[in-house]
Order: C-alpha cells, then sequence, then structure tokens
C-alpha cells in the first residue's frame, strides 16, 4: 500500500518527447485507470514508475520518498506485462516462486506464499504445468499470481486483458475488481475499454501526446469534462459536437447560435470569453431527445440510419449545424424510419460548452 | 506423430529421398567395409563391396603401430575446450548485443560484422605470428584460441537472442534477479537450441580443423587427429584399408554426436512466454 506522486515527469525517446511534464497523484489503496489514445503514453508512463524506463526531468515519489535511483526491484513495485511475460522453461509454481527465491525467502515461506496466490487465482490445479500448456486466461491469471506473491506496495497492469475473448474479459473484470477489494493495494491499470475503466476505476487519468489531459473519478469526467478532448474520449458511443457562437450571456447562462441560426439556450456561463466568440457544443448522445414539433431548443435533423440493441436504439442523425452524423440514444426499438425528418431537443443543463482551445466553459450551478 | 494417408505424390517424394539417401550413404558404408579388409583387398578390380574375410587388422594397426589412439585423446581434448570457450564468449557477446543497452553497442557489431569480408586464410599468418610473440606456438591453447569468439558465433547468438521478449527479461529484473542470474535462470534455458547448435558447429570445426593445427603444432605427440592421419598417410599411401580405419576413427565421434543432439537443432523453446 502507497500513495504515488508524479511530479512534472518528462521522457525523451531519441529526440521525441514522450512523456511531457505529467503531474499526478494517487493516493494510498486508489485504483486508477490510464486510459488514452494508441501511443499517448501508457505503457511509457507505467514503465517509468516501475523504474524500467529513466526519466529526464520531474520527480516520482512514492510515499513520499523520491525513487530516482532506486533499482526497480527496490521499489516495492510489481507489475503485469502487456505480453505476460511468464518464464517458458518453468512450471506455473516456479513462475510463482521466481521471485521470492531471489528474495531469499524460505521453502516453506515459499510455498505458502505460492499456496495461497494460487488459490486466490483459482490456480491450484495448474502448479506443474508450463506457460505453453496454458490457455490465454490462465496464463494471464499466472502473471498476475506472479505479481501477488511479491505482496508489493503498487500494482500496475498494462492491458492485461486485450487478448481475451470478451467473455472472459468480463469475467477476469469482476476478478480484478474482487482482487482490488481483497488486497486493497494501490493499483494502476492502463486499458482501451470503456467499460473496464468505468466501472474498476476510483480515478481515471485521461493521457494525450504524454499529457495528462485529466484526472479524477470517473463520474467527475463524465459529467464534469475538463475539454473538449477529454469529453470525446470518454463515453461510448461518444460526446455529439456542435459548432457555433455566443451570441448573449443572460441569467440562465448563455444563448450560442448554431450555424443555420438557430439560437440554443446552455447552462454555461461565459467567464472571461467575449459575446461573438466562436464554440463548440458538446452533448452526450442520451441526452438528446427526439420530438416531432417544433420547442424552445431544438434542431432540425434528418435520420440517417438506426441501431437496434435491444435495450437501446442508436439513431444516427444528419443535422445543419455538425458536419459528422449525430447520434441519439433513444429507448429500445424506437420507433423512427430512416429519411424521416425530426427534431432533437438539446436540455439546456445537459450541454458542455468547449471555447477555441478546447477548454470547458463552467456550468451554471443547479438552481 | 500422425501418419497421413499414402498418396501418389507422397510415395513418390519417399522413393526419391530413400534414393538420395542411398546415393549419401553408400560412400560411408564402403568407407566402413573396406576398413574391415585385409590389406590390399580393396585394390582389386572389381572392388569388392563387402570384405571377405572382416578383420580388425587395420584398427590394431592404426592403436598399436601409429598411437593414434593418442591423437584421437589430444583431437578431443583441443575440440572440447574450443566448444566451451566459444559457447562462454559467443553466447554472453551475443546476448549482450541483442539484449543489454550500452554505448556504442551497434557501432561496436558493425564493425565486427565488417570482418566478416576478410578470408580466414588471410589472417592466419598475422594470427600465427600473434601467437608466436605470446609464446603460445606449438601448444593446444594456441590451436583452439582462434575458436574461442568468432563474427559467425556471435551473430548466430544475437539473432536468437533477439526473439527473446524484452518484458520477459524487465519481469525477471522487477523481481530482483541480478544480470547474471537473468542470465542464468531466464536467457541460457531460451537459447538451448543455439547453444546446442553453435556448440556441435565449434565441436566439428575444430575437430576437422587440418590446416591451423599443422601451422601451430610442431611437436609430433601434441598433434590433433587429422594432422596425425595426414603424416601417416604420407608414409602409408598405398595401404587403402589402413586409411580407411583411420578415416572411420575420425568420422565415427561427429556422427555419433550430431545424430545424439539434432533433435534439439529446431526446438522452439519459447512458445507459451508471450500471449497470441
Ligand atoms: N523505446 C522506445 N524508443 C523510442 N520510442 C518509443 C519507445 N517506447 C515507446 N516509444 C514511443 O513513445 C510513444 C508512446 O508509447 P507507449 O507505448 O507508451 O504508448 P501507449 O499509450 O502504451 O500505446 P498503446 O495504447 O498502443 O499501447 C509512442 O509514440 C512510441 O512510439
Ligand atoms: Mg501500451
Amino acid at each position: 500500500m502507497a500513495k504515488l506522486s508524479l511530479k512534472n515527469v518528462s521522457k525523451t525517446f531519441s529526440e521525441t518527447e514522450v512523456i511531457s511534464g505529467a503531474s499526478l497523484d494517487i493516493t494510498d489503496g486508489e485504483f486508477a485507470v490510464f486510459v488514452g489514445p494508441s501511443g499517448s503514453g501508457k505503457s511509457t508512463l507505467l514503465r517509468i514508475i516501475a523504474g524500467l524506463e529513466e526519466i529526464d526531468d520531474g520527480e516520482i515519489l512514492i510515499d513520499g520518498v523520491d525513487v530516482a535511483g532506486i533499482a526497480p526491484a527496490q521499489r516495492g513495485i510489481a507489475m503485469v506485462f502487456q505480453s505476460y511475460a511468464l518464464y517458458p522453461h518453468m512450471t506455473v509454481y516456479e513462475n510463482l516462486a521466481f521471485g521470492l527465491k531471489i528474495a531469499g525467502a524460505s521453502r516453506d515461506e515459499i510455498e505458502l506464499a505460492v499456496k495461497s496466490a494460487a488459490e486466490t487465482l483459482g490456480l491450484v490445479d495448474l502448479l506443474d504445468r508450463r506457460p505453453r500448456e496454458l490457455s490465454g486466461g490462465e496464463r494471464q491469471r499466472t502473471a498476475i499470481g506472479r505479481a501477488i506473491v511479491r505482496k508489493p506496495r503498487i500494482f500496475l497492469f498494462d492491458e492485461p486483458l486485450s487478448n481475451l475473448d470478451a467473455a472472459l474479459r468480463l469475467k477476469m473484470r469482476h476478478e480484478f475488481a474482487r482482487l482490488h477489494d481483497e488486497l486493497n493495494t494501490t493499483m494502476i491499470y492502463v486499458t482501451h475499454d470503456q467499460a473496464e475503466a468505468m466501472t474498476l476505476a476510483d480515478r481515471i487519468v485521461v493521457l494525450r501526446n504524454g499529457r495528462v489531459e485529466q484526472s479524477g473519478p470517473p463520474q467527475d469526467l463524465y459529467e464534469r469534462p475538463a475539454n473538449r478532448f477529454v469529453a470525446g474520449f470518454i463515453g461510448s458511443p461518444a460526446m455529439n459536437f456542435f459548432d457555433g457562437t455566443i451570441s448573449e450571456a443572460n441569467s440562465a447562462g448563455m444563448l450560442v447560435q448554431l450555424k443555420g441560426g438557430t439560437k440554443l439556450q446552455i447552462a454555461a456561463m461565459c467567464d472571461g470569453i467575449a459575446i461573438g466568440a466562436n464554440v463548440a457544443i458538446g452533448i452526450r448522445p442520451e441526452h438528446l431527445a427526439i420530438g416531432r414539433e417544433a420547442k424552445p431548443n431544438m434542431v432540425d435533423a434528418v435520420v440517417d440510419l438506426t441501431e437496434q440493441l435491444g435495450s437501446r436504439t442508436l439513431i444516427y442523425v444528419r443535422t445543419p449545424h455538425a458536419a459528422n452524423l449525430s447520434v441519439i440514444e433513444a429507448p429500445g426499438n424506437f420507433p423512427v424510419r430512416s429519411g424521416e425528418a425530426v427534431q432533437i431537443y438539446l436540455p439546456p443543463d445537459k450541454c458542455h460548452v468547449f471555447d477555441v482551445d478546447g477548454f470547458a466553459l463552467p456550468r451554471c450551478p443547479a438552481p | 506423430m500422425r501418419f497421413s494417408a499414402p498418396t501418389r505424390t507422397g510415395a513418390a517424394a519417399t522413393i526419391g529421398l530413400f534414393t538420395i539417401a542411398v546415393i549419401a550413404l553408400f560412400p560411408l558404408f564402403w568407407m566402413l567395409s573396406v576398413s574391415l579388409m585385409l590389406p590390399g583387398e580393396a585394390s582389386n578390380f572389381p572392388p569388392p563391396l563387402l570384405p571377405k574375410y572382416p578383420t580388425l587388422t587395420n584398427y590394431r594397426a592404426l592403436f598399436e603401430q601409429a598411437h593414434i589412439g593418442r591423437y584421437f585423446i589430444n583431437s578431443l581434448i583441443v575440440s572440447s575446450f574450443a566448444t566451451v570457450l566459444s559457447l562462454s564468449f559467443n553466447v554472453t557477446a551475443g546476448y549482450a548485443f541483442a539484449k543489454l543497452d550500452f554505448k556504442g553497442r551497434d557501432l561496436v557489431f558493425r564493425l565486427m560484422l565488417a570482418t566478416l569480408v576478410i578470408p580466414a586464410q588471410v589472417a592466419m599468418i598475422p594470427l600465427f605470428l600473434m601467437l608466436k610473440t605470446i609464446g603460445l606456438v606449438n601448444t593446444w591453447i594456441g590451436v583452439l584460441i582462434p575458436f574461442a569468439a568468432g563474427t559467425f558465433g556471435i551473430f548466430l547468438v544475437r539473432q536468437y537472442a533477439l526473439s527473446i521478449p524484452t518484458e520477459m527479461i524487465e519481469a525477471a529484473r522487477m523481481e530482483g534477479a541480478s544480470e547474471l542470474r537473468i542470465f542464468r535462470s531466464i536467457v541460457l534455458p531460451s537459447l538451448t537450441p543455439v547453444l546446442v547448435t553453435l556448440g556441435t558447429f565449434t565441436f566439428l570445426a575444430v575437430w576437422n580443423d587440418f590446416f591451423w593445427p599443422l601451422i601451430v603444432l610442431t611437436d609430433e605427440h601434441k598433434y590433433t587427429l587429422p594432422v596425425a592421419l595426414a603424416a601417416l598417410s604420407r608414409q602409408h599411401v598405398q595401404d587403402v584399408e589402413l586409411m580407411m580405419a583411420s578415416a572411420v576413427v575420425t568420422i565415427a565421434p561427429v556422427l555419433v554426436l550430431f545424430i545424439a543432439l539434432q533433435r534439439f537443432y529446431i526446438r522452439g523453446l519459447l512458445i507459451g512466454s508471450v500471449k497470441g
């Protein structure tokens, strides 16, 4: 158990800056999830924390102690690699025991630790097998077991579930949640999967181009994205955006004029942004509603295509205000046809406004 | 093992391969056969396929009069030491070039590869002069030292070691294993196939090498088998049977070695370490 702080960490690989001034605090026992596009530096950041890569600038503190110059093995960190990296010529038992053996643990201690980890992970019957005789999920659990037996202060997981099929992923996701409850150790987890990130995380850290875009509890990021990138990255299907200009500030927030001339009332504050400034309105698919007669805060749309997902319907519409299709999440089996002209309603308190630099404007406090 | 149902192409291939095998093995077979003939028997016309009265006379002559046993032992010692040395140096160097980060690694490696264009024969005289200065002429160490490390061996090991997943080494590093421990417990077991291959190559190369030991060794007692046999054949040009027996003595150990180790050659040991 440990808390971790990164202060302004930078890392350059042959001239390209891969991590640029990343700062981050992860508290003791927290489950932090790193998300971000491919190449954003998630794996690199994990390797930096593990001590496998040296940093060019900044500080890494574990429990307040600067770990610069401390060897990976001495940091009290265990890492599960994207590729598992099991030792192929050793049995599952030997794979789990290797680290303890090196640490000089006695035979009995090793046996006890391995057995207990094997029980936690359901590996008891597999201890005599070699990695090549294991299924993907079993290899995965062996790799986790190898991390657990060392009783680290911090666990690092790099896309541990990326090679498993959907059913197994779901099962293992629950295993991770249970493992975290049981061990209560600080964990950092990298994933591309929205559902994994939202469900497992106490804190989601969104990375882009080696920078921390936002870090906070999943619901915070979902409801109050700090910028347009985070807004578009968190949530699936992704948030819809419409371009417009601020036409006036009023007591309920502001009025934004869309390209076609339609004006929308939005509960966000101008805060130093001039009238007439270009902005983008963001709204999540589940907050858009379809109507058939004109009301305030509605825009014209034509249904392009619909996807029936059983419990819900995704309706893709074309509007004059956005270059791309916008998507609406409606209840299952929603009665609407392709080519139908509809109105979509944007609730003022559900809209986000981003300035030209992508920063979110503060939202009006709920009345 | 699974056998597929016999097919026409399968049968043709089998017959073809069998024919080639017979052609390849026939000289070996005749060598063995002649070595068991009485002196002069093989020179009859037409040459007999099998000895009329199989005898070990030639072997007895080899071991009792020509003391070939001593040269055999000499060769065995020189080849074994060369193999051990070659494995120690080439494997560690090859691994370092593949997986360890150090300044100038790629530059040094490329320079080393560049030396491949220099033919071994050209290097022999300078090498000999160097050994002479150090005082290693007419010693076994002098014979085996050029085999201790070589571009080819290092290259072979490096290419194979590149396939070891770096994350596996890092995992061991994170578990606190020292670099030596990683090499011993993680890297070496993964390198087994290339160890066997390189070991066999080196052993064969030294065992069969004629020219270099001929240059380095002056003392007859230190001769290796090929050098001793060359000396012997100068005295016994006529004795085909005796020469064949000595050829058998030379070839037998390497043949046995080859057959015993062949199952290790191709086997990949890395299956299962990495997902996918
Ligand atoms: N050893 C290295 N040398 C040079 N560049 C590197 C090295 N390791 C990573 N990079 C670069 O750093 C950037 C970040 O890589 P990283 O592996 O951290 O991304 P990631 O967020 O984990 O991506 P993914 O989601 O695809 O795993 C990439 O552009 C990559 O090319
Ligand atoms: Mg990665």
